[in-house]
């Protein structure tokens, strides 16, 4: 059977086209081992989606631990000089805590730009994230934020750090009676509250977005911001995003663009990204970084990704039936295209196109 | 993912309240009216809606997980349970208190481990970390207020409304931890495709 249509599943599919607009933009494959030394994550837990790590010691007594992340391996092994860029994608397995509360082994797909990060890079990466959606369907979605915005706006409210983590989290939520509820606790100015529940509310179309927005960035860090996030629409256009400060992430890590890839029919973000330069200088390295992950798992809840309408063709032999002529028989159905099962019984739970019964050498069908 | 806009709606009389705010707005579905009906399901294609009925603390799981567009769900289960969800406004009914409730003349003994009874786990422990107070969390699914008279705890934390129940079973409230009352909430996902649909809906409610 040449026609691997037939027999990719549409994630597995989705992972070789992603493959090959990654290798289109002059990205490495990077390859790794499923275990890294438990220390490599003990320090930035926060970064991590959930704090738990599968773990375990090494024949030399080292705690280890199964992967729960990609990224944090990619920068300690990063290499590059001052001025370069190291481009990477990968496609590994990771293991982490899912909504259930249990381990799960989770098919990640995604890419890193280390190095110093400019507007070019920025812009590269979120084209990227956005055609990566684009690969999985049309009706996709690729909310973009901006942590110089929203910790601009909140810096500007000059509450305390638990103050902040609040609003942020209620940004998150868009929950504009929350921050309502928080200026009123701490009896913000009218102009901060204004700004924070902008940021509640923006959403939906980027330009009619960018004007809202634009007479509230006052500060050099958000008329910065701003500007980036013109600019990558200038790039990205054509491409289904939208501007939604919803797209929250971990101040610690997180410096720039941040942003996240809803697919329809997929009840969660399925891409999640953004520049993490503060990662990258936790770690002790001096230069910054850009990327992004995808769940590929999550294209199961997709109604197309089961290609088969059935399994095939069945043919039951018995024992001592002619080795010779009963592949015979089933290669030529194969030469067709057919998947052909060659079986005593026929399993329960298939359904197929058609079963046969091999009788003297032939085919019989069984209606 | 249908275009209907799928609504989780808690059964009781917060659920059937805010289906009649929905339906004085022009969201009706007449058929869930029917008493004698065996239906889960109840839809108006004409506008755009369909309800369903499911236990006030599994809304936001429903939600989250996308079976549910949106949902109405109590403060204390999204504080509880921390959804990853968009919790678009405060509809101002359901209104209870979030309380440590003791029998009446209880004082706190910092020398020994206080006993919480609660079926709000997360949020006890939350509350009282907080306050660097070590305690023994016993998770209850009811009847919380029993657990002090038979000593099976010394304090308990649960919502408060009218605080009736208590006053019967001479406890009392002795701490507000948090006002509670209904949320509109909605799947992210959900808010992408079928934002004007949500908003529209959202803005008649409050």
């Amino acid at each position: 059977m040449n026609n691997l249509d037939n027999v990719l599943k549409f994630s597995e599919e989705a992972t070789f086209k992603l493959r090959a607009i990654y290798e289109s933009r002059g990205y490495s494959h990077y390859k790794m081992s499923k275990f890294e030394e438990y220390d490599l994550y003990a320090g930035n837990k926060d970064f991590l989606m959930s704090g738990n790590v599968i773990t375990f010691t090494d024949m030399n007594g080292r705690l280890m631990a199964l992967k729960p992340d990609v990224t944090m391996s990619i920068i300690k092994n990063s290499t590059c000089e001052k001025g370069g860029l190291e481009k990477v994608y990968y496609n590994e397995n990771v293991y982490r805590v899912g909504k259930s509360g249990l381990f799960k082994e989770i098919m990640q797909t995604g890419l890193e730009c280390l190095g110093e990060i400019d507007l070019v890079s920025v812009c590269e990466v979120i084209s990227l994230a956005a055609q990566s959606l684009a690969v999985f369907s049309d009706e996709y979605v690729l909310d973009i934020s901006h942590m110089g915005i929203l910790t601009g706006f909140i810096d500007e409210t000059a509450l305390n750090d638990e103050a902040k983590r609040e609003l942020i989290g209620y940004i998150g939520q868009k929950s504009v009676h929350a921050v309502k509820e928080v200026a009123a606790a701490y009896d913000l100015a009218q102009k901060s509250v204004n700004k924070l529940v902008a940021l509640c509310e923006i959403g939906g179309d980027f330009v009619t977005s960018l004007k809202k927005l634009e007479p509230l960035c006052e500060s050099e860090q958000t008329i910065k911001a701003l500007y980036e996030l013109k600019t990558i629409y200038e790039v990205v256009s054509a491409m289904n995003v939208s501007l939604d400060f919803s797209v929250v992430q971990d101040m610690s890590y997180y410096n720039g663009i941040v942003f996240q890839g809803f697919i329809k029919g997929i009840p969660e973000n399925i891409l999640s990204g953004g520049q993490y330069d503060k990662l990258v200088k936790r770690m002790g390295k001096k230069q910054g970084a850009i990327g992004f992950g995808i769940e590929t798992d999550l294209l199961e809840r997709l109604p197309k990704n089961n290609k088969k309408e059935n399994d095939g063709i069945a043919i039951i032999y018995k024992s001592g039936d002619d080795a010779k002529l009963l592949n015979e028989c089933a290669n030529k159905l194969r030469a067709d295209g057919k998947r052909v099962l060659l079986v005593k019984n026929l399993p329960e739970n298939r359904s197929f196109e058609a079963v046969y019964y091999f009788v003297n050498g032939g085919l019989e069908e069984i209606e | 993912m249908s275009d209907l806009i799928n609504i989780a709606l808690p059964k009781g009389r917060l659920g059937e309240k805010v289906y009649n705010m929905l339906a004085a707005a022009g969201y009706d579905c007449p058929e869930i009216n029917d008493k004698d009906t065996r239906k889960l399901t109840f839809e108006n294609p004409e506008k755009g809606v369909r309800y369903f009925w499911v236990k006030p603390s599994d809304v936001a799981i429903y939600v989250e997980r996308g079976a549910a567009d949106i949902g109405i769900a109590g403060k204390d289960i999204i504080l509880e349970y921390s959804p990853d969800v968009y919790e678009l406004c405060d509809l101002g009914i359901g209104k209870c208190r979030m309380c440590v409730a003791a029998p009446k003349g209880f004082k706190y003994d910092n020398e020994k481990t206080l006993t919480v009874a609660t079926k709000f786990p997360h949020i006890a422990a939350g509350h009282y970390a907080s306050k660097s107070i070590d305690i023994d969390i016993i998770k209850l699914n009811g009847s919380i207020e029993l657990a002090p008279i038979l000593k099976l705890s010394d304090v308990i934390v649960d919502i408060v409304e009218t605080g009736k129940t208590l006053i019967e079973n001479d406890l009392e409230p002795i701490e507000t931890i948090i006002p509670i009352s209904a949320r509109l909430i909605a799947n992210k996902a959900s808010y992408k495709f079928k934002a004007e649909g949500i908003k529209k809906l959202a803005n008649a409610l409050v």
